[in-house]
């Protein structure tokens, strides 16, 4: 292919371009310094990272959400509507507190053990463990909620 | 050319290329879907006739339903003399801030219902629901109907949701209201179910007391009476700031509030008229960071949709309309040819020099020196060239014992010098290029040489026929050299531009081979290079159609992936090499710019498109009308088989193959494209690449005689 391993006999006229002539006996695209193929290299590079970057917004935006505790309805002195059997113990349950507070000041007394390993109460993020896993059981846990004005309720942000 | 070191071929790109194409996939699916957003009124209801209704307790409790994890279903109605606004299908650049502004001025607070995918358009308005005490619920990311809905689509619904939510507002939110929901008393066992499956635990569920259906815009005062409740009594009222024209609904609003605040009522949220603490949560950073790229995400596939449809209107006009002037110009071209036979009967134009190179041609080259020296026109001299093959090609020849048949050995140089040797050896002053695999036609010289009774004419392309036309890869590539042949060729050599006289068999003046230096070797196309010369040294290059030359087409799918990334990656280096005469005047310029922009557009850009199309094809099969995308793939076939045809008929072909032309749409298609790429890649690198030769089998000449037969 290269003109220069061209041992025809091919004479003056066949081998001489007009114009550029040194240029011309020069495979076209190929670069013998290499610099070309480093900068496209580099470009690519780079269109890959932002491909993956986009990639990894997408996949991202798919998945997460941490749970937010579900709070028990509060009783608000009067009974619902309906009241279909086993969920009389919901309105019982404590009303957590915004995730954000670091004070539960409307918790009472532990409910028993499994309030020691209740982890909504301290850390800063939503907990995992919704209200419904504490034990319903535990009586004296209802808080009245009659007086409008619940000094315990964390201002709406 | 193969001792020289080559640095390995270039593959990367295929991993980025993948990438991309998931990228854009991904992107296309998510635009598809939020293209898919209804509001209440709109879209597919799906019917609730017969449909056995909610369990007692759902249908005879309040608005608002809390089910634990477990299951556990609690109900609850808002207290005496409250209110809880409701406004679903927002947020609305135009109505959202109306709503706002008439709820500011009343100071009431109310609960915004949003659309997920509309948070992301509109983040800001979310902002400001927030900012002005009021709260945010979720109502999916596209206003779908859970329960036509799979479990996996109801979780990605309320997922996205929580998640746009958290870019625009910085909060996640408990507080959930199926689209197309209305009363506790309306609501269906599957609905419920649907409702329970992902609110179990996670979500208050609010229905509503009373439903204006102001979204049918009934007027306003028939929403300020659908939205009053009962003297003393509080409620759920359900409005839209979103889905439409809701000036209805900002006037009905600013009349409720002005009434009912009059009779003492309160405007709450629903988690204050509850008594429950905000029924938002902050979101912690990484919530935050995953929300702004689902935000971005969004954007760019509705984007990046836009442009695809842009690019596919382009693609498809300028497929319909190269078809179309393809046809039309092959139409003329065969006439005027037609006319020139019938006046002018075969003619002797001098001696001939047949000019063959042939490297490790064993196979072959016996009966392309036949055919050639079997030809019937008077003075024939057939030069072999064998370019130092390994294969005994010259004793082959040799053996043959036939007159006028001369055989030059020279050390492998490449066909380019082969070929110049050749021509320096010939004493005739017209010259047949003629490539070693090739049999010829026994009028092919004859025919050939014709046009050179006009001086002007410098060169001509002949006829290039498929041998093997077993299987379905050697009926795709037959298709395409008679496509090729007599539309695209016919259309050029109207246009004066013909960009190549094919290297199986083309014919040249030896004036014009010395005017422009001989065969060039600058590129791997050399039958392009020299054409694209000969035409800007002035001379004209037109195409016989009747001077047919046989050539065997690579059997195997690497085979042809090595002879088209050739010609791609050659055809780009002519293109580079001559793209001055896109400037230049006369004959130049007519190759500039009619001939290399149709090289350009249809054989470098829009095969580089060709992926995004594909993808957009996949796209369209599961989110488009399926009526809408057979109808433009029916179309679009249909007109490529009526011009394939007309292509096969001019050539006198039958015309059974084309069964195979839809079927081009797999493998074929993508290996074209994937060819263009491989070719763009390498020409920017600057890599060098290896000559590669197909494995000849001789078949040429088997099929030929069978076809003949």
């Amino acid at each position: 292919m290269r003109p220069e391993a061209n041992g025809s006999p091919t004479g003056g006229a066949i081998r001489a371009e007009p114009r550029r002539h040194r240029r011309a006996l020069r495979p076209v695209f190929v670069d013998q310094s290499g610099r070309r193929r480093r900068l496209v290299v580099a470009a690519g590079a780079v269109v890959a990272v932002l491909v993956v970057g986009a990639l990894g917004m997408l996949i991202a935006g798919l998945f997460g959400a941490s749970p937010v505790p579900l709070p028990g309805l509060p009783d608000m002195g009067r009974p619902a509507p309906t009241q279909p059997g086993p969920e009389q113990a919901e309105p019982d349950q404590p009303r957590p507190t915004q995730p954000a507070s670091a004070v539960t000041p409307t918790r009472p007394a532990p409910t028993g053990p499994t309030a020691a390993t209740e982890p909504t109460a301290p850390t800063e993020s939503a907990g995992p463990v919704l209200p419904t896993q504490a034990n319903p059981t535990a009586p004296p846990r209802h808080v009245p909620t009659q007086t409008p004005a619940n000094p315990g309720r964390p201002t709406r942000p | 050319m193969a001792n020289h070191a080559h640095r390995p071929e270039p593959r990367a790109h295929w991993l980025l290329l993948g990438l991309g194409v998931l990228l854009l996939l991904g992107e296309l699916s998510l635009a598809g879907f939020v293209n898919q957003v209804g509001a209440e009124g709109s879209g597919p209801r799906a019917p609730v006739a017969a449909a056995a209704p909610a369990p007692e307790a759902v249908l005879t409790g309040g608005p608002v339903l809390r089910l634990g994890a477990d299951g556990e279903l609690t109900t609850r109605s808002m207290p005496a003399d409250t209110i809880a606004l409701t406004f679903d299908d927002g947020p609305d650049p135009v109505w959202t801030p109306q709503v706002l502004d008439v709820l500011a001025r009343h100071q009431a607070r109310a609960t915004f219902f949003v659309v997920g995918s509309k948070v992301n358009e509109h983040p800001e308005l979310v902002r400001r629901i927030v900012a002005e005490g009021h709260e945010l619920g979720l109502h999916t990311f596209t206003h779908a109907e859970l329960v036509t809905l799979p479990q996996w689509r109801r979780e990605l619904e309320l997922t996205l949701s929580q998640n746009a939510l958290a870019g625009a507002a910085g909060v996640n939110t408990i507080l959930l209201r199926p689209p197309y929901s209305s009363r506790p008393s309306a609501m269906t066992a599957a609905e419920f179910q649907a409702v329970a499956s992902v609110a179990a635990g996670r979500y208050l569920t609010v229905l509503t007391d009373l439903d204006t259906r102001d979204w049918a815009n009934p007027g306003v005062d028939a929403i300020v009476a659908a939205g009053t409740p009962a003297p003393g009594q509080g409620a759920v009222v359900m409005l839209h700031d979103g889905g439409g024209d809701r000036s209805q609904t900002v006037a009905a609003l600013d009349r409720l509030l002005t009434e009912l605040s009059g009779r003492g009522y309160r405007f709450e949220t629903v988690s204050a008229a509850l008594d429950l603490a905000s029924a938002h949560a902050p979101v912690d950073r990484t919530a935050a960071w995953r929300s702004h790229g689902l935000r971005f995400a969004q954007n760019l596939g509705s984007w990046l949709s836009s442009a695809m449809e842009v690019v596919l209107v382009v693609a498809l006009v300028l497929g319909l309309l190269r078809l179309l002037v393809q046809v039309f110009a092959a139409r003329i071209h065969a006439r005027r040819a037609e006319r020139r036979r019938s006046r002018q009967p075969l003619r002797y134009l001098g001696p001939v020099t047949v000019v063959v190179p042939a490297y490790n041609e064993a196979a072959n080259i016996a009966a392309t020196v036949r055919s050639l020296v079997e030809n019937d026109y008077p003075s024939i001299e057939v030069i072999v060239v064998d370019d130092g093959s390994t294969d005994g090609t010259a004793d082959i020849v040799r053996s043959l014992g036939l007159p006028n048949v001369r055989v030059i050995r020279q050390a492998n140089a490449g066909k380019p010098a082969a070929l110049n040797t050749g021509i320096a050896q010939a004493t005739s002053d017209l010259i047949i290029l003629v490539d070693g695999d090739t049999v010829f036609d026994r009028q092919a010289i004859g025919r050939l040489v014709q046009p050179f009774a006009d001086p002007s004419v410098g060169a001509v392309s002949g006829n290039t026929k498929v041998a093997n036309r077993r299987g379905l890869l050697g009926r795709w590539q037959h298709l395409e050299y008679v496509v090729g042949f007599n539309l695209d060729r016919r259309l050029f050599d109207l246009g004066e531009c013909m960009p190549t006289v094919p290297g199986a068999i083309g014919a040249f003046r030896r004036e014009v081979l010395y005017a422009v230096g001989g065969v060039p070797a600058t590129t791997l196309a050399e039958d392009t290079d020299l054409t694209m010369a000969t035409l800007r040294a002035g001379w004209r290059v037109v195409y016989e159609e009747t001077a047919i030359a046989w050539t065997e087409a690579p059997a195997t799918l690497r085979q042809l992936w090595r002879q088209r990334y050739r010609w791609c990656y050659g055809t780009m280096q002519a293109i580079w090499k001559h793209r001055a005469s896109l400037r230049e005047r006369g004959p130049a310029g007519k190759l500039g710019r009619r001939g290399l922009v149709y090289l350009i557009a249809f054989q470098i850009l829009l095969p580089l498109a060709a992926p995004a199309v594909d993808v957009f094809a996949l796209y369209g099969l599961v989110f488009l009308p399926l009526s809408q995308v057979a109808g433009v793939w029916l179309g679009y076939t249909a007109v490529q088989l009526l011009a394939a045809g007309y292509a096969l008929r001019l050539d006198r072909e039958r015309l059974t193959p084309l069964w195979t032309l839809p079927l081009q749409l797999v493998v074929y298609r993508q290996l074209m494209y994937l060819v263009t790429v491989q070719s763009t890649v390498a020409a920017l690198t600057g890599i060098r690449l290896r000559w590669q030769t197909i494995t000849r089998t001789g078949a040429a000449d088997r099929m030929l005689s069978e076809a003949r037969r």
